[in-house]
Formats: C-alpha cells, sequence, structure tokens
C-alpha cells in the first residue's frame, strides 16, 4: 500500500465515509491501493465517481462502475455471485481483462454509451462467460449508464444487472416437457411412444445435445436403440449408438441414474453447441421390466452447464415422461391385442355357429322324411313288412338330432347365447310326468322303477325345456348303465334347496373318474353299459343346464354297486328373480321330444336289434323308362341325398343323377334336361357355379333352375335367387313341397316355351323378310329364313350387315342410321336396292317395299331395329318389262304408219298424175309414172312384210324346239337371194353347219336378213365374199357370217339392232327391221347376237343358237 | 316485165322432185328449176354463186336429207349474207311439230307438208309465187 499524499484534505475522513457501509466490497476498496491504478488516491476522485461508488455500494443489486481510460471496475457486494471465479481480482482491474472472454460484447456497448453519452440496455442477453473455469451459458439483463465527470465528460460507465440464465434455462426444459407430453400422448404402440418422445426431445439441442433411448423388450437380452437425436442420428451408425459404449445394463440393475465421461474417442454429436460434451448421463425407465420391457435414455450434457440441480431436475423429469409415455403406449397396446384376440375368438363362434346347421341338417333331413314318409305309406297300405327296419332308422335318426341339439345347446351356453326363459313350475308335478316317460322302458328293462316326487312349498323358478332335458339325460344315463336291479327318481325340498336325486343300481362310476364325469365328451373307459353308444355329452350338457339355474350336480357312485345324481337348486332365486312370465301354466313334458330318448334307450334293450342296420335307405331298382312328365337333373354330392330325391321324383319325371357340379353340367349339355335341381356345396364346380355355366352356355340357358340347399335364412335364398336361379328350396323339406314345386317350376317354364315357339314359328314362317339389328355396328340379332333367303346367305345371326350385304349402297345405310338416331320409322315404296343375292359376284336388281322400325327400350333408348321387308321384284320386273313391250309397240306402231306413209303417198300422187295426164303425156313420162308407182307399192309390200315377220317374232312364250340343219336354212336363203346374189357378182363361203334347237320355220328368215345386209352394204365395185361358219362353244353354236363390205363404227354395234335403226338411209333400201327380226329370232331360242365392225372393212355378225342336248 | 325466176329445189326423191316440177310448171311463173340431192350438191350450188352463177329467188329442200343433213343445210341457208335474204320453203313429209317449230325458228317461209293427194301437192306453186312476191 502506498502512502497516500496528504494535502491536507479531509482524505482519511473521505475516504472512511466514502467505502463506509460497503459491504465486503466496501471493505476491500477501502484497503485497495488505488494508487496502483489509473483512478489514483479516492480522495482525488471526481465527485460523481465517488457518488456512482457511493451508490452501488449501497444497493442491493449487482452493480458495478467503470472508471477512466481503461475503466477501472469497481463493483458491490451483490455483484460477486455475477464474478464467480474472479472475485476479489477483478476489483481495480481494468473492465477489459475481468471481462476479456465477453468483451467483445460488452466493450461495443460501454463504449458507445459513453461517445455518446447515452445508456444502453440489454435484456437476457447471452453471454458466455469463464468465471468458473468452463465457458457457461448465461444470460443478462443490464444497463450501461455513461458517468460524467465534473466537467461533464463522460468517464465512466454506471452498470445494474440482473441475473436471467436460471429463467431462460427453466423456460427452455419447460418447452421440452411439454413437447414431450404432447408427442406422447396419442402413441398407441412402443415403437410409436418412443418415435414421439425422440422427436420431442430433438427440440432442445441445448440442454439435450443428443439423446439415445435403449430399449428392451422382455425376452430379449440385448438393448435395442430405438430412437436418437443429435447431428447425424442414423440409428445404423454403429459409433455412438453403439449400446456397448454405454453402461446400460449397470443403470438397469441399480435403477440409480449415472453421469459418465465421454469414452475416449467417441464422436458425439455437438447439438446446438459448438463443442460436444464431454459428459453423458444415463437415466433408468422402467428398470424393472415388469411391464415387458425397461429402457434407458442416455443424454449428451451442456458442456456450457455445470450439472448442477436445475439440470439433474430436469433429466430426471424428462425420465420419468418418458417412462410414462412407454407405459401408457404399452399398456394400449396391451389392451388392442386382447381386444382382436376377443373379436377373433367371437367371429370363430360365429362361423361355427352357421355352418354347423349345414352340416348336420342334410343327414338328419334325409334320414327323418324319408323315414316319416315311408312310415306313413306304410300305415296307410297297412303293409308292415318294413316297419322293423324303419323304426330302427327312425330312431337312430331322432338319437343323432338329440346329440345334434345338444350339442348346439352346449355350445350355445359356452358363448353365452343361450337363453333361458325361466317359468315358475311346479317342479315336482312336472318332473313326476317326465320320469314316467319312462316307465315303460325301465319295465322292458325290466328294472324297478320309483318316482317319489314330493310337493315343493312353492313354485319353482325353471326354464322347463331346460329341466326336461336335465331329468331326461340323467334318467337315460340310469337305464343304460343299470343292467339289473332298480332307479329310483326322488324330488324333495331341503334345507331352502330343491333337490333331484336319480339313483340307480347300476354299475358304477370308478372314483378316478368321478372328477371328470360332467367333462365334456368324457367317457368312462371300459364302462360295461348297456352300450357303447354314448357321446359323452349329455352330463356335460346337465352340468351347464343345472349352473344356469345357479344350482349344482353331484354325484356320488361305486363300482357294481350304482350311482346317485343329485341336482340342487336353490329356491331362494325363485324368489327374488323376477319371472318373464306371471302366469303358471302347468308344465308338460313335449312328449315328441320326450319320447325320443325313450327311444334311443329302449335301442338298447335286448330285445331290440343289437347290430344297427346299415344303409337306412335301400335305392329301388330303377323304373323302366315310361311316359314321363319331365326329365329332371339332379346334382348332389351326397349319395343318400341323390337316391332319395331319385326315388321321390322318379314316379313322375325321368331322373338323371350327378354327383358333382361338372358331371351336372356335361350331363344337361348332353340331355336337356326340363329342370335341374342342384346343391350348393358341391366338388369341383359348385351349385353357384353350375348355374352359372349352364346359363352361358345357350342350348342350357333356358333351362330352370332350383337350388337345393341346407343354408336357411333370407339372405341364402335372395343370392340364389339373384345369381338366376329360379327357385331356392331349403333342406330339410317335405317331399310334397319339393314336388309341388318342381312341378310348378316346370309347369311355368312349359308355358314360357310354349309361348315363346309360337312366336318364333309366327316369326319363322311369315312371308316376309323380317330381321333385327342392334348397334352399333348393325348386327343381325335375328333374322327369318326368308330373310336368309331372300339375302342368299346363312347363319347370319352375330354378323355385321356389312359382312353379309358388303357393297350395300349408301342410301340403305343412311335410312339405318337415320332409324337409330331420330328414332322414327322409315317407310320405302318400291325401292331399288340392288345386291348380289346368288353369291355370282354380281349385284341383282332387287325391289323392295321396306319398314324400319325402332326397338326402344323402357327408357326410350333405342336398342335395335326391326326390319320387314317384301320383295318385290319379280312384280316390278314385269311391270318394267310390260312397260318396255308397250313402249315398243307405241314406237313400233307410230315408226311403223310413218314408214308406210311415204310409200303410199307416192302411189297416190303417181297414180292421180298417171290419171291426169293420160293420153296427154307421152310415153316416157308415163312409164315414168308407173315406175314410180310401181317403186311404191314395192316398197310398201316390204315394210308390210317385214313388219309381220317382225309381230310374228313379238311373242312372249317360250317356243318348242325341235332340231334344225342350219345348212338346210342356209340354203333355202340363199335360194331366195339368188337374183342378188348374181347380179353383184357375191361369193359366199360356207363353212361345217350344225344341228340346233330352234323353229325351223324363223332360222331362214335370220340367215336371209343378214345376207341380204352382207350384200346391200358391200363396197361398190368390189364384189362381196361373204363367209358363214360356226364354231362350238359350251352347249352353243356361234355361228359367224362375216362380209367384206362397207363396214361402219363399232359405236354403233348394238344401235344397228334398234327397230328402225338405219345406218345409211336411203342410198340403200332396207325397212331397217331386218336386224332387229334376227334378235328377235336368236333371243327367242335362247342366243345371243352381236356385231363387230370397222368402218371401211367389213362387218361380222355371230349368234349363238342352243346346240343338241 | 317478167324475170326468169331461179328455184333451188334441194330433195333426194326422184319422185317428189317430179312432183314439184308438176306443181311449179301448173304456176304461170317463168322459171327454172335447179335440183340438188343432197347436202353436198346444195352447197356446190351455194359456192358457185361466188363465182357468178346467179342467185335463186326461192329456196324449196327437203329435211329428210341424207345423213340428216335437212336442218344442217337450213341452218346454212339462213346464216349465210349471200343467201339469208332468200326465202325458205320447207318442203317435208313430216308432219312432226318439233319440225315445224324447228323450222320456224330457223326462219323459214313456209312449211309444206307433202301431202299424198296430187291436187293437193299443186298447191306448191301459189305457195311459191307467193313468197316470190313477198320478198321482192
Amino acid at each position: 500500500m502506498g502512502a497516500s499524499v496528504i494535502k491536507g484534505r479531509k482524505t482519511t475522513q473521505d475516504r472512511f465515509s466514502l467505502f463506509t457501509d460497503g459491504g465486503e466490497m466496501g471493505s476491500l476498496m477501502r484497503a485497495f491501493d488505488w494508487n496502483r491504478t489509473s483512478l489514483g488516491d479516492p480522495g482525488s476522485w471526481p465527485q460523481s465517481l465517488k457518488t456512482a461508488v457511493r451508490i452501488i455500494l449501497t444497493s442491493q443489486q449487482p452493480m458495478f462502475v467503470w472508471w477512466g481510460e481503461d475503466l477501472i471496475n469497481l463493483y458491490n457486494d451483490a455483484y460477486r455471485a455475477i464474478l464467480g471465479g474472479k472475485h476479489p481480482s477483478a476489483l481495480g482491474q481494468p473492465a477489459s481483462v475481468v471481462w476479456k472472454e465477453i468483451w467483445d460484447q460488452v466493450y461495443p456497448r460501454a463504449k458507445g454509451a459513453m461517445a455518446r453519452n447515452q445508456g444502453t440496455y440489454d435484456e437476457a442477453l447471452f453471454l458466455m462467460m469463464e468465471r468458473n473455469g468452463y465457458p457457461e451459458e448465461t444470460y443478462y439483463t443490464f444497463s450501461y449508464s455513461p458517468i460524467p465527470d465534473d466537467q461533464g465528460e463522460a468517464r465512466g460507465i454506471f452498470c445494474a444487472n440482473t441475473d436471467e440464465t436460471l429463467r431462460i434455462l427453466t423456460a427452455r426444459r419447460l418447452a421440452t416437457q411439454r413437447e414431450l407430453a404432447a408427442h406422447s400422448t396419442d402413441a398407441s404402440t412402443i415403437a410409436d411412444a418412443c418415435a414421439g418422445c425422440i422427436e420431442a426431445l430433438c427440440t432442445n439441442p441445448h440442454d439435450l445435445p443428443f439423446a439415445l433411448l435403449y430399449l428392451k423388450q422382455q425376452p430379449d437380452n440385448q438393448p435395442l436403440c430405438v430412437g436418437a437425436c443429435g447431428a447425424n442420428s442414423d440409428p445404423s451408425d454403429v459409433a455412438f449408438h453403439n449400446p456397448k459404449l454405454w453402461p446400460i445394463a449397470e443403470v438397469l440393475r441399480t435403477a440409480k441414474s449415472k453421469v459418465i465421461d465421454v469414452p475416449k474417442g467417441v464422436q458425439v454429436p455437438m447439438g446446438a453447441w459448438e463443442r460436444a460434451p464431454h459428459q453423458v448421463a444415463l437415466l433408468p425407465i422402467n428398470p424393472s421390466g415388469q411391464v415387458g420391457y425397461s429402457a434407458v435414455v442416455v443424454v449428451g450434457l451442456n458442456p456450457h452447464c455445470a450439472y448442477g440441480n436445475h439440470y439433474e431436475d430436469f433429466l430426471r423429469l424428462i425420465a420419468g415422461q418418458l417412462a410414462s409415455a412407454l407405459t401408457s403406449a404399452k399398456a394400449y397396446e396391451e389392451e388392442r391385442k386382447r381386444a382382436e384376440a376377443l373379436e377373433q375368438l367371437d367371429q370363430a363362434k360365429t362361423t361355427f355357429f352357421a355352418n354347423i346347421s349345414h352340416e348336420f341338417r342334410t343327414p338328419l333331413t334325409l334320414m327323418i322324411g324319408p323315414v316319416e314318409d315311408l312310415m306313413e305309406q306304410s300305415e296307410r297300405s297297412g303293409e308292415s313288412s318294413h316297419w322293423e327296419s324303419l323304426k330302427i332308422v327312425h330312431r337312430n335318426a331322432i338319437r343323432l338330432q338329440k346329440l345334434v341339439n345338444a350339442l348346439l345347446d352346449f355350445s350355445r351356453i359356452e358363448a353365452g347365447r343361450m337363453s333361458t326363459k325361466f317359468q315358475r313350475t311346479d317342479l315336482a308335478g312336472y318332473t313326476a310326468e317326465l320320469a314316467s316317460v319312462f316307465e315303460s322302458a325301465m319295465a322292458r328293462a325290466q328294472l324297478q322303477f320309483r318316482v317319489k316326487c314330493t310337493q315343493l312349498s312353492n313354485l319353482v323358478s325353471v326354464d322347463r325345456e331346460m329341466w326336461e332335458k336335465i331329468v331326461l339325460n340323467l334318467l337315460s344315463n340310469a337305464l343304460k348303465y343299470t343292467l339289473q336291479g332298480e332307479v329310483v327318481v326322488e324330488l324333495r325340498e331341503n334345507a331352502g334347496y330343491a333337490e333331484l336325486s336319480v339313483r340307480d343300481t347300476g354299475i358304477g362310476i370308478p372314483e378316478g373318474e368321478l372328477p371328470h364325469l360332467f367333462e365334456r365328451f368324457h367317457r368312462v373307459a371300459g364302462a360295461k353299459g348297456r352300450t357303447y353308444e354314448g357321446t359323452g355329452i349329455g352330463l356335460a350338457l346337465v352340468n351347464e343346464l343345472v349352473a344356469l339355474h345357479d344350482g349344482t350336480v353331484k354325484v356320488t357312485s361305486e363300482l357294481n354297486k350304482g350311482s346317485n345324481f343329485l341336482v340342487s337348486l336353490p329356491l331362494s332365486r325363485s324368489e327374488s328373480v323376477l319371472d318373464a312370465e306371471s302366469e303358471t301354466a302347468p308344465a308338460h313334458p313335449h312328449l315328441p321330444r320326450a319320447n325320443n330318448y325313450v327311444e334311443e334307450a329302449l335301442a338298447w334293450l335286448p330285445k331290440s336289434d343289437d347290430e344297427f342296420p346299415d344303409a337306412g335307405l335301400a335305392v329301388p331298382s330303377p323304373h323302366a323308362l315310361k311316359l314321363s312328365t319331365g326329365r329332371i337333373l339332379l346334382a348332389d354330392d351326397n349319395a343318400d341325398m341323390r337316391s332319395y330325391l331319385q326315388r321321390l321324383l322318379s314316379a313322375e319325371f325321368e331322373v338323371i343323377v350327378s354327383s358333382n357340379g361338372r358331371q351336372a353340367l356335361k350331363a344337361a349339355i348332353d340331355h336337356l334336361p326340363d329342370l335341374v335341381i342342384s346343391d350348393v356345396m358341391m366338388p369341383e364346380l359348385d351349385g353357384f357355379g353350375l348355374l352359372r355355366e349352364l346359363r352361358a352356355n345357350a342350348s342350357t340357358r333356358a333351362i330352370p333352375f332350383v337350388f337345393l340347399s341346407a343354408r336357411a335364412g333370407e339372405e341364402a335364398s335372395v343370392e340364389g335367387r339373384e345369381a338366376g336361379a329360379d327357385d331356392y328350396i331349403v333342406k330339410p323339406f317335405s317331399a310334397r313341397e319339393l314336388i309341388a314345386r318342381v312341378k310348378g317350376t316346370l309347369l311355368l317354364h312349359r308355358e314360357r316355351r310354349h309361348a315363346s315357339q309360337q312366336l318364333n314359328q309366327v316369326f319363322e314362317q311369315a312371308p316376309v323378310a323380317i330381321c333385327v339389328l342392334s348397334p352399333p355396328d348393325f348386327t343381325f340379332e335375328l333374322a327369318n329364313s326368308f330373310y336368309e333367303e331372300t339375302v342368299g346367305a346363312k347363319q347370319i345371326v352375330g354378323r355385321k350387315i356389312a359382312d353379309v350385304l358388303p357393297g350395300l349402297q349408301e342410301d340403305v345405310w343412311q335410312a339405318l342410321r337415320q332409324v337409330m338416331d331420330r328414332g322414327e320409322p322409315f317407310v320405302a315404296n318400291e325401292w331399288y336396292v340392288p345386291f348380289d343375292s346368288n353369291g355370282d359376284g354380281h349385284g341383282e336388281d332387287h325391289w323392295f317395299n321396306v319398314v324400319y322400325n325402332p326397338l326402344k327400350n323402357s327408357d326410350q333408348s333405342i336398342r335395335g331395329l326391326i326390319s320387314v321387308s317384301h320383295d318385290i321384284t319379280k312384280q316390278v320386273v314385269s311391270r318394267k318389262e310390260l312397260e318396255r313391250v308397250n313402249r315398243e309397240l307405241e314406237e313400233f306402231a307410230y315408226v311403223a304408219s310413218h314408214d308406210l306413209q311415204e310409200p303410199l303417198r307416192m302411189v297416190n300422187a303417181y297414180s292421180q298424175l298417171l290419171v291426169r295426164n293420160l293420153g296427154k303425156a307421152s310415153q316416157e313420162q308415163n312409164q315414168k309414172y308407173v315406175e314410180f308407182i310401181g317403186k311404191g307399192v314395192h316398197r310398201m309390200e316390204q315394210l308390210i312384210r317385214d313388219l309381220l315377220s317382225f309381230a310374228r317374232t313379238v311373242q312372249n312364250e317360250a317356243p318348242e324346239t325341235e332340231p334344225v340343219s342350219l345348212k338346210v336354212c342356209l340354203e333355202k336363203a340363199l335360194d331366195v337371194l339368188r337374183v342378188q346374189i348374181d347380179e353383184k357378182n357375191a361369193h359366199i363361203e360356207v363353212g361345217e353347219l350344225p344341228v340346233v334347237m330352234a323353229d325351223e320355220s324363223q332360222i331362214p328368215q335370220l340367215f336371209q336378213n343378214l345376207l341380204s345386209n352382207a350384200l346391200k352394204y358391200s363396197k361398190p365395185g368390189i364384189p362381196p365374199h361373204i363367209r358363214v361358219s360356226a364354231v362350238p362353244q359350251d352347249k352353243n353354236w356361234r355361228v359367224t357370217v362375216q362380209d367384206n363390205g362397207i363396214g361402219f363404227k363399232q359405236e354403233y354395234a348394238e344401235h344397228i339392232f334398234g327397230l328402225f335403226k338405219r345406218l345409211h338411209k336411203d342410198e340403200h333400201t332396207g325397212t331397217g327391221l331386218g336386224l332387229a327380226i334376227c334378235r328377235r329370232i336368236v333371243e327367242r331360242f335362247g342366243g345371243r347376237i352381236w356385231a363387230e365392225s370397222k368402218q371401211g372393212e367389213g362387218t361380222t355378225i355371230s349368234f349363238t343358237l342352243p346346240g343338241q342336248p | 316485165m317478167t324475170t326468169t325466176l331461179n328455184i333451188l329445189l334441194v330433195e333426194d326423191n326422184p319422185a317428189d322432185v317430179e312432183l314439184v316440177r308438176e306443181a311449179l310448171d301448173a304456176t304461170n311463173l317463168v322459171h327454172v328449176l335447179q335440183v340438188a340431192n343432197d347436202f353436198e350438191e346444195a352447197k356446190q350450188h351455194m359456192d358457185s354463186m361466188l363465182l357468178g352463177a346467179p342467185r335463186p329467188d326461192v329456196l324449196l329442200m327437203d329435211l329428210n336429207l341424207p345423213q340428216g343433213s335437212g336442218l344442217e343445210l337450213l341452218r346454212l341457208f339462213r346464216t349465210n349474207p349471200d343467201w339469208q335474204s332468200i326465202p325458205v320453203i320447207v318442203v317435208s313429209s313430216s308432219n312432226a311439230p318439233r319440225d315445224r317449230d324447228q323450222a320456224a325458228r330457223l326462219g323459214a317461209a313456209h312449211y309444206f307438208r307433202k301431202p299424198s293427194d296430187l291436187k293437193e301437192f299443186m298447191e306448191l306453186g301459189p305457195i311459191v309465187a307467193k313468197s316470190i312476191a313477198k320478198s321482192a
């Protein structure tokens, strides 16, 4: 301590008063050698500094003052905590030294405050302080105020602080806890819970730079990392996830948390910090494993936070939350598994109940039904030969039925589905009646039978049917196992219980068996009863039924001595329970049911057959095929059912049987029955499959189909009908009902078919072409035979009209489309529709009267069209022919008269001239006139002759033909033309000419006309050369007449055969009829005639005539 | 002053030629009758006019010429500037309205149907005279 210069001021006093009552810091300041610092002696301090120091020393809030160039640090007691390890050396040190680790944040504020003469304020500023030997995460709220010196210049900083660290950290950690809660509440599996928790933990990389969750399921030995957070938290990343790195087992064992250093060389995530944690905490979760798992969470610790109470508490809370999350998830899981198991069990039970009826009912039907029928028949007819057998069968059937019912009862009780119907009953009387049912049987068995039922004090509330079963079962057993002696039935009241006792002197039950007696299906081994029959269910059922009455059943027995079964029902029950029925109708045994027990029992008595008949129903010899009213196909895989139905139905129908669906299908296609009766369940192809196949096959589609099934219920029936069955009969059925329904179905089907057949007949036989076309391609849906004949095609149903009638003209298509589009009919009369109807590749002429009518569905949409066409081709052709003939005749008449007029005129005029000039004119003149007259007459003669000749050829009747020698006819023609031939010096060349089928009166005319033309049209100056020859052509002869005349243009080749057509007019005489007549003649005999020529190069006329056959 | 008339007749039937001759002779027209038998000859007559042959004063023609050229000839007569002014009388055996119409349309002055009666045929004469008088 340096000596202070005493300057006569009251420094000592000042010093004292400045630092008085300043706590520890006041004392330290007093003792401090301020001269070592830039502040110098406190006596010389500016007043403002002194004031500031005074203020901080008297304050409870952490404060400091920095003064001078180097900001010397002065602080109060409260600030010591903030300094941590830096106290007390921080006193009098430059601030830059005191807070060098945060100086880069602090200094700018201080400097700024002083420079601007304006204070700063920071709230919860993050400052990484190193005051306790490690970089510490801290948060402070503080303000810097500039302190002026006495001259007014800012010379120092005044600061007040508040430590916010805890607040900040706590808030952060609370957030994490909230996250944990939120993420894990809805988890329904452990996996989900783990995932959710980890996700939550990941939200706080400050306090939890990384976390690893290890789960050890009970049976496993190894903990498994089920979640991790932190950078690169890939569970497959072995490095830091490896459970072996961490002392997990130890933590589980000790159930205590543990903090360890991070093992050397292990890279761990850094979380939010710039350096990795160097310590790790392991926290146990459900370490006991009682809930089937145990877990450990391994968390990296914040390197900037001491693992003090707060941090530790936080982690513990985390662990706790994790634990509860996992626990509730586990519980949820368990619950769900249980629920699933229960559901499955319930499902199994339901299925069982659904199916059991089917399995049992079929054989029952087969036995009970037929037998009862037979017995009835037997009774009626008085015939008794089969009676015994029938009884046996019946008995067995009933037994089986009883068994089934008992089993069903039992199952139902077990499933809790047994419904009880309690009624107040006079138990004594009822029991006595029940017992009496066995009287005769007991007598037959030569056993003493005593029934002692004493009236009870009150009516007892029992389910009567159940009581019946109890009593009768016990009695039945008694009878079965008692070979001699007695059976006693007693009912009495005893100390608030109704007791029923059935005692016998039977073979007894070994002691060891007693506990198991009431177990289902348990039978005492080797019991020497009347029979080995027995399923062992009776007693178990009794047990259950009694239990439903809140009673008990006990048994005492001694081998070879007898047994005593005791049923006790608490009477109190009857008093407390409100019964469904208040009426107390007397109880009577249900005799048919009761009798069943007796029947069964009787079966065991020696008098009845000991051997049980096998195959109860004998199949009678098949009837000879007789006139049946229908053929029925049966399909059922059960042999007995087949036999039964066959016998039942073959009285009136012809019956074909098959044992599975596939067989049935084949039989149906082969034999086309009138009705199919089918079971539903069959191998290879079941009933539904059979139905489907039958309906898909065109030949069997319409056969009525009846299902015969054990599956009862509306649903099954509806399903059957929806699949297309005509009827659905449930087993068991009565024979009468079956036959009635079969007949009914057959009748209905027959009616329908008949009506359909009638309609079909009309359709087929109509003398008009009818077809139905359906869209979109106008496919033939129906076509009657007339239609097919008309278009010359067969089997057109199913084909498109475009394929059957290719090249159909556009207006037909238009009409079809129009009908389809507009839904309106189309009518056409005398519609010309050429098409190829005889398959020769050429379209033939056809005319039709046609109506197309649209066919509509019920919703008015168009589903096709019906076409009705009347082929009127013949009428049209005849009419056209007639028209043509008329036209020709008209033309003929016109031209004929016109042509005749000319020569006539001439004749007339010249004869008049002649008359006038007679005597006056010269001889020459008169000669000329006479010549003209002659010419005119001659001409007329020619015309008339040719016209007559032509008229003769215009006959439509088919001519009678005879063999005609062409050679002879040609010669005749040559004779007539002899003059012209010589005149022209013509040369006629004649080849071999055959005999043809024609009329010999007309052929010479043919040759004459042709030769005459050839002569007429010869080239001037050149003698005509004419060749006549013939060659065979198929069944005809082709004759040619060739000349070397002037010829004509080939384009007129057809023209020249027309009536009155002349090419070279008036230079050459000719009537214009010659060739027309030739054509007529040739065509009459079925031939053709044509011309070939070239102008200037001669002409060849060819014609064909039929040869001799 | 009576000038000698030139009459051209186009007709292929010799009998009808004679009849026309008779009819014309029965009139008191001084005339020279020239006859063309067909279309070609008629054309030759027309051409010869260019060489100085006298123009006919009237044309008589049959429609029913070889190769159906009657109408064509008529058309030729009526469209040729030299011949247009000459009256044409069609002398035809046809009574078809179509023929009459055609002839009228083409500008024939008269359509004479050849009758079968001789006396009626003689009526051709005055018709010819009238038409010549008209055109003069």
